[in-house]
């Protein structure tokens, strides 16, 4: 996913303002990178302090932290690279703070990074049969979501619509039968 | 990589729900796939829920400017060894004409040397002398003869003290007088102890040698740009020398970098490196889980990542498109391998890709079929009902093997199936070993 301002030519001015960095430690250059894609690293802060002040010192200090740490690495996507590292700035930094018991495994939305890859057909029936049978193990509500929000492509705001379920319990619903769904199939195939 | 592409614009319109069914469920379908997007749209939404009008990104922006301008700005002075020298020649010197001041006064010889020490050596390692030199520019200066080596330090005194019986002898530079100006007495000095934390010294010209000093300093850290030399080596605990970007980092390079963190001391520390068994690449962005408390952290870009737990339970090392994996948790170094599910599902979205590419279809056309179900079920019931089921084709397109997934009303379980297998027959398509159909009218 990328996430650019329409006017920004994409990609390839990323690679070319971290390189001038690199080779030429060029601040400004490095200046400019980060603030294309400041914005995304505030919404990700505020995602995970809830707190706007907070979220923009965090902007800065994920800034230098990024200074030192961006030399270290070997950054094939700027954007996803600099999403990592402002997640653990933030993960890292409520921990300390808070303490353990605030930070719960649901707060985290799985699924980091997706891999489709290209399969054959018998490889696809196999799968949408044990997905079949994980869907029958799936709790009512998990099931009826799930498969209104993917099978049947209703946004969210329609399942809230068709279901009577809140907001938060179709996003809940959905996130919990996913991820039981894949539980389910990562058991059928150990 | 997706196909669709959203910037922060189009998914404010998607918070304000500005947005059409059917483009809403793109951005949330995207967000089920990518968990940078769905962070954003959870920040988006804190917002919006906060009632606040969107952030400005002028302000961010400008900060940003300023800090990459600042640098450059300040680096032409820091480049400047001669005149670094003349700098520390400068703060010994006032020190010691403030001793020399002292001396006025009687005192034991004792209580002078001790004053002496405490004014030579100026801020100590986890202090930083923040030095205006012009209202619009700052330039930061670190003073710590502790890291110089003892050779220049000595110099520095000897010329020091041929200087320091008439300090005035000679012309001083502009920049020099500036200097001078604010040559840290008492007054003029203001030593900023809320910076204590993290101090980073690199040399813009050796941009491999980064040193980090944490002082254990509980407020933000700040960074500094020094010219120190390359070959100082730092005497504070918890220090960590990085010579090349490449070297793994030791586990004491790791407890400092973790300890910088703010994290208390007595935390076990647990640290790894997450590879692909198969390529033995580095997985970045993988979650490691402690079982014991549900604790989640990232892997970083090298597949590195860094657990500070209180008890050794076990970590759960989840991947996409792996095997997930538990491992002891253990002090110190740890690789782990995740082996590659080759038969992965990485996500039920998949599947309705599948379905959308040359998927069966009724003979009759789906609004015909759909009309047809719902006609003769309304002959059975009043009530609302939703049910799903499962079916296949045989080789006629004859629906077989219908089952109900699942039912809103188990009394109509046995009508709705004798409804398609008697229906229309269908096209066969690449699903039909495995065809879902919802049953629920809509409103």
């Amino acid at each position: 996913m990328k996430l650019y301002n329409a006017d920004l030519p994409p990609y390839e001015e990323d690679t070319v303002l971290l390189a001038q960095y690199l080779q030429e430690n060029d601040m400004e250059a490095l200046g400019k990178l980060y603030s294309k894609h400041a914005e995304m690293v505030y919404y990700v802060c505020l995602r995970y302090f809830k707190e706007e002040e907070k979220s923009k010192d965090a902007v800065m200090q994920i800034f230098e932290e990024l200074i030192t740490k961006i030399k270290k690495q070997d950054i094939k996507s700027f954007p996803k690279w600099l999403y990592v590292v402002s997640k653990n700035f933030c993960l890292m930094d409520l921990r300390s703070k808070k303490g353990k018991e605030e930070i719960s495994v649901d707060e985290f939305v799985e699924f980091p990074i997706s891999m489709h890859q290209e399969e054959s057909y018998s490889e696809k029936e196999g799968k949408l049969s044990s997905l079949e049978q994980c869907m029958e193990k799936l709790p009512e509500k998990q099931r009826v979501t799930v498969d209104l929000f993917f099978i049947n492509e209703h946004c969210y705001k329609e399942v809230v619509e068709i279901t009577g379920y809140s907001m938060n319990e179709v996003k809940s619903y959905i996130q919990n039968g996913k991820r039981n769904l894949k539980n389910c199939m990562d058991r059928a195939d150990a | 990589m997706h196909k669709l592409t959203f910037d922060i614009a189009h998914l404010r319109k998607y918070v304000n729900g500005e947005l059409s069914s059917k483009e809403m469920h793109e951005v949330e379908r995207a967000a089920h796939d990518d968990e940078m997007l769905s962070d954003i749209l959870m920040g988006l939404e804190i917002e919006k829920s906060e009632g606040n009008p969107a952030v400005s990104f002028i302000d961010i922006h400008h900060k940003i400017v300023n800090r990459t301008q600042r640098k450059s700005a300040s680096s032409s002075l820091l480049h400047n060894r001669p005149l670094q020298i003349a700098a520390s020649i400068l703060i010994i010197l006032s020190g010691l004409l403030f001793w020399y001041n002292q001396d006025q006064h009687p005192k034991t010889e004792q209580t002078l040397i001790a004053d002496a020490q405490q004014e030579i050596i100026g801020p100590s390692h986890d202090r930083i002398a923040e030095i205006s030199s012009t209202p619009d520019s700052t330039v930061k200066l670190f003073s710590n003869p502790d890291y110089s080596p003892p050779r220049e330090t000595n110099e520095n005194i000897q010329r020091h003290q041929n200087l320091s019986g008439n300090p005035h002898s000679r012309k001083l530079t502009e920049q020099e007088s500036q200097i001078l100006a604010y040559t840290p007495t008492e007054k003029n000095i203001d030593f900023n102890q809320d910076l204590a934390g993290t101090l980073n010294l690199s040399h813009p010209k050796h941009e491999n040698d980064v040193i980090i000093i944490n002082t254990e300093g509980q407020d933000k850290y700040n960074l500094m740009a020094s010219n120190q030399k390359k070959q100082t080596q730092p005497k504070i605990a918890d220090t960590r020398v990085s010579s090349n970007p490449n070297t793994p980092l030791s586990s004491a390079q790791m407890r400092a970098r973790l300890s910088s963190l703010g994290l208390d001391s007595q935390t076990d520390l647990i640290w790894g490196q997450v590879l692909d068994q198969r390529s033995k690449q580095p997985l970045a962005g993988v979650e490691v889980t402690d079982t014991q408390n549900d604790n989640v952290v990232l892997t970083d870009a090298d597949g590195r990542f860094l657990y500070a737990a209180n008890n050794k339970k076990s970590l759960k090392i989840i991947a996409s498109g792996y095997r997930a994996k538990e491992v002891k948790a253990e002090d110190g170094s740890q690789t782990i391998l995740l082996s590659p599910l080759e038969d992965l599902l990485d996500d039920i979205g998949y599947e309705s890709k599948v379905l959308k590419s040359g998927k069966s279809i009724p003979t009759i056309g789906w609004e015909k079929y759909m009309t047809y179900l719902f006609a003769e079920i309304d002959k059975t019931t009043e009530k609302e009902y939703d049910l799903s089921v499962r079916m296949e084709l045989n080789k006629d397109g004859r629906p077989t093997n219908v089952s109900i997934i699942r039912s809103s009303d188990k009394e109509l379980n046995a009508k709705v199936i004798y409804l398609i297998e008697n229906g229309s027959a269908w096209e066969t398509g690449v699903d039909s070993k495995n065809i879902y159909l919802q049953i629920k009218p809509r409103k």
